[in-house]
């Protein structure tokens, strides 16, 4: 009898040890259907409990099932959801009506109870929800009225709560929460929105099926299907296949191909705000407000945003962004003026320049191409004197750096709330961080600005913060990236609401 | 059959480097600085920052926090995933099936296609059969396995539609994946296999055999492939651990639902305890395939036994 040769034996082994853990992975295979609506993402979803999540990515699926008060539309108003109207009662109480005959998908009925509930969770000190730090700090308390009516109290005024609800706030149903517990709720969402969820394979896919009980009227897609496809090449090749119906996350480079193709176009929406942050305090130079003017009129954030960004980007002109309130439309960027510059510096008595360093994060997910731009912005700095080194550093270091006030220049993105004054009270009012900048007259525009509750009010203390920080340049102002998603031209979408959380029941096929 | 003192001493072996591993794992993550600050989000209180310190035990001394830290790992508890806020083996354990069906299969096409490649470029040598072997084997090893699966992507997913771009489920999803991960140990093994046979078609014993006129099949086969196997067996061991890291490029290329993949998300996010304990079983892994390789070695070849 012939021997069996060691080769045939080792495939063999391999194969046998490979065939046990076949079974466990097989599932249903992902595939774009007439009545499917499958988006790729770069990352999987974090968790299912809507309070416990800061993720963007996750938002996409929890926003489909569950249901905020408000939204802003993209017409710059807020449009009623939940909440069917809604009126200012004193300065620091808001009084919401509620919308009549929604549901949960159990088929709890929503009413101000739920409301309450939820606003209860997200300010509770006891048990932090991690994206309650705005509830905790500005809700004072929640009064049911009636079963269709509920009372907010503010702590101090507060004339960015509608923003809050639009951002966050998603309504969970008590009775349902109170009957499965904390755990499984974040297993087993149930919200009033137009999608149920059906099932969540991590890595590989989150399955939604339409309500078709939703008070909006029934999606026109049955089913919604969320893929994490980490590779921005692969998303790609999936969109261009029909596999998935968009993409999102497409880099610049890629953009002209999508453009231009048979079966795909593309879509920008609003990004992240990206700046160089200047340590005002403690690096004598920067102290001077010249001398940062002098840096915004140096960097030429045009040729960065066509030459680097391919064009994926837009200026900025100060920490304020089109479409919050106050913001001041006659306002210009810096112009690029490398004599201007020269100038500036020599009156601040830096006509030979001077050093600095300026931190550049590898890596950050999310922000476009930071290490190319950083070499920008160094070669251009570099024309008027002012000698920059670039320090590579990994993202967590960096985090640990800029706690540490340790940073003299630094790259800052900031995501995703473009409506509120966080972006003023968190980086530029000396009473929360502080870290880098600190002036009492941007402390007190910016306290007048956070605290006007009348729209005429705010609107002007609005613009006047915009034009002092605009002349006051806490930052080098670089631009605000567009995020590009790709989409089969089969799928029509009417956006209506001023959002990256993209929702379902705006798509259509085609 | 294997001495016992043998399997003893290795499994003592194994056993230290296991402990090894711990250590620097517990290690790792006071690297890059303060793991508590890492932890938080950029606009912690100094409040929140002491409490998570105190919460993790970061306020104690160091031996102390490597003694729970050890004894904790050995009840198998590396602690709540920050990012999932779920127990973070089970997190790595869930997805380790995927990432060995991947790194098996990876490994049995290299095999499969790795040995015929040598042996023929063994016995033919400097003919355009060998020159061509030596090529793929070389492209194999010089690609990196992140162009290696766009460039399969693009051509037999998006040109000629016969695989899925990426994702996981059926068969068809995991070809391309292995294909992209099994061509890189392709290479090795190849040059491995000719090496050892050109090495073994020199002796005498094989000129014996060809003398005795057995024909050349049985010659090449069950006299000269037959030893020059042993090595073969050490490098596709190594070769599986050499895989699983490959993994991580491939399973984030193909979004194949693996614990490479899981890792990178993890480092990303700064989820220390889950790169922590994602770490820890992919070192693991690779520890006990070297004890398994260096027993089955012994069991094939008993001078090793001596060494």
């Amino acid at each position: 009898m012939k021997k069996r040769s060691p080769v045939v034996l080792l495939v063999v082994l391999l194969l046998v040890a490979a065939v046990p853990i076949a079974p466990a992975w097989r599932a249903a295979p992902a595939r774009a259907a007439g009545n499917t609506l499958t988006v790729a993402f770069s990352t999987d979803i974090v968790t299912l409990d809507p309070h416990q999540n800061t993720d963007l990515n996750t938002m996409q699926v929890l926003v489909q099932v569950y249901e905020h008060m408000v939204a802003l539309g993209r017409d710059g108003k807020f449009h009623p959801v939940l909440a069917e109207s809604w009126e200012i009662v004193d300065d620091r109480t808001w009084k919401f009506k509620l919308r009549r005959g929604v549901r949960f998908h159990n088929g709890e009925e929503f009413t101000a109870d739920a409301v309450k509930f939820t606003f209860d969770r997200l300010a509770d000190t006891r048990d932090p929800m991690r994206s309650g730090p705005s509830f905790r700090q500005n809700i004072a308390e929640v009064v049911v009225q009636d079963p269709h009516t509920v009372l907010v109290k503010t702590k101090a005024p507060y004339p960015d709560l509608l923003a809050l609800l639009h951002l966050s706030g998603p309504i969970i149903p008590p009775k349902y929460f109170q009957s499965i517990g904390k755990e499984r709720f974040a297993r087993e969402p149930n919200g009033t929105g137009p999608y149920r969820f059906a099932s969540w394979k991590r890595d590989v896919q989150v399955t939604l099926q339409a309500n078709a009980g939703y008070w909006g009227g029934k999606p026109a897609f049955g089913e919604f299907v969320y893929r994490p496809i980490p590779e921005a090449t692969a998303r790609v090749a999936a969109l261009v296949k029909g596999e998935i119906d968009l993409a999102a996350d497409i880099p610049a480079e890629r953009v002209k191909e999508l453009e231009s193709g048979r079966n795909t176009r593309v879509v920008t929406q609003p990004g992240q705000q990206i700046y160089i942050g200047l340590d005002t305090l403690k690096v004598e130079p920067l102290r001077d407000r010249r001398v940062r003017q002098a840096l915004n009129h140096a960097v030429d954030v045009e040729a960065i945003v066509r030459d680097v960004l391919g064009g994926q980007a837009v200026r900025l002109n100060s920490p304020m962004f089109p479409g919050m309130i106050g913001y001041d439309a006659t306002l210009r960027p810096y112009a690029y003026d490398p004599e201007r510059a020269k100038q500036l510096l020599a009156q601040a008595g830096y006509a030979g320049g001077f050093n600095v360093t300026l931190d550049v994060p590898v890596g950050y997910q999310g922000a476009m191409k930071l290490k190319d731009v950083g070499e920008t912005v160094v070669s251009d700095l570099k024309k008027v004197g002012v000698n920059v080194k670039l320090n590579l550093i990994e993202p967590a270091a960096a985090t640990e750096r800029y706690q540490a006030k340790q940073f003299q220049m630094y790259f800052y993105a900031w995501g995703g709330d473009i409506v509120s004054g966080r972006i003023l009270e968190i980086l530029l009012f000396s009473k929360t961080r502080g870290y880098y900048y600190q002036s009492p007259e941007a402390d007190t525009l910016i306290a007048a600005y956070q605290s006007a509750m009348s729209p005429r009010r705010r609107e002007e203390a609005g613009r006047a913060a915009h034009r002092f920080f605009h002349e006051d340049a806490p930052f080098i102002f670089l631009y605000q990236e567009r995020a590009s998603l790709g989409l089969l031209k089969s799928l029509a979408w009417e956006p209506i609401l001023s959002d990256q959380r993209l929702r379902a029941v705006e798509f259509r096929n085609q | 059959m294997v001495p016992w003192w043998y399997v003893g001493r290795r499994v003592a072996h194994t056993a230290l480097i296991l402990i090894g591993i711990t250590v620097v794992v517990f290690w790792v993550i006071r690297l890059s600085g303060d793991p508590v600050l890492l932890m938080l989000p950029a606009d912690a209180s100094q409040q929140d920052i002491e409490r998570l310190r105190q919460s993790l035990g970061f306020d104690q001394p160091v031996h102390v926090q490597l003694w729970r830290f050890v004894e904790r790992v050995a009840t198998g508890d590396f602690g709540k995933s920050l990012r999932f806020q779920e127990p973070a083996l089970p997190l790595v354990l869930d997805r380790l099936p995927n990432t060995v069906l991947l790194a098996l299969t990876a490994l049995s096409i290299s095999t499969l296609v790795a040995i015929p490649l040598g042996v023929l470029s063994a016995v033919r040598r400097n003919s355009s059969w060998d020159y061509a072997a030596m090529f793929v084997a070389l492209l194999g090893q010089s690609m990196p396995i992140f162009w290696t699966g766009i460039m399969l992507i693009t051509v037999f997913s998006v040109a000629l539609d016969l695989f899925p771009s990426s994702g996981s489920g059926t068969f068809r999803h995991l070809v391309l994946p292995a294909v992209a991960l099994g061509f890189f140990s392709t290479g090795r093994v190849t040059r491995l296999v000719r090496g050892g046979m050109l090495e073994v078609l020199g002796q005498d014993y094989v000129r014996t055999a060809r003398a005795k006129g057995l024909a050349e099949r049985g010659v090449v086969y069950r006299h000269a492939l037959r030893n020059c196997l042993l090595p073969v067996i050490t490098i596709v061991g190594l070769e599986l651990g050499s895989t699983l890291g490959g993994a991580v490029v491939t399973e984030m290329v193909f979004a194949w639902p693996g614990v490479g993949r899981l890792i990178v998300s993890a480092i990303f996010a700064r989820d220390y305890p889950l790169v922590q304990a994602a770490v820890f079983v992919v070192a693991a892994m690779f520890v006990l395939v070297n004890l398994a390789v260096d027993l089955l070695y012994a069991v094939v070849d008993p001078r090793v036994r001596y060494a």
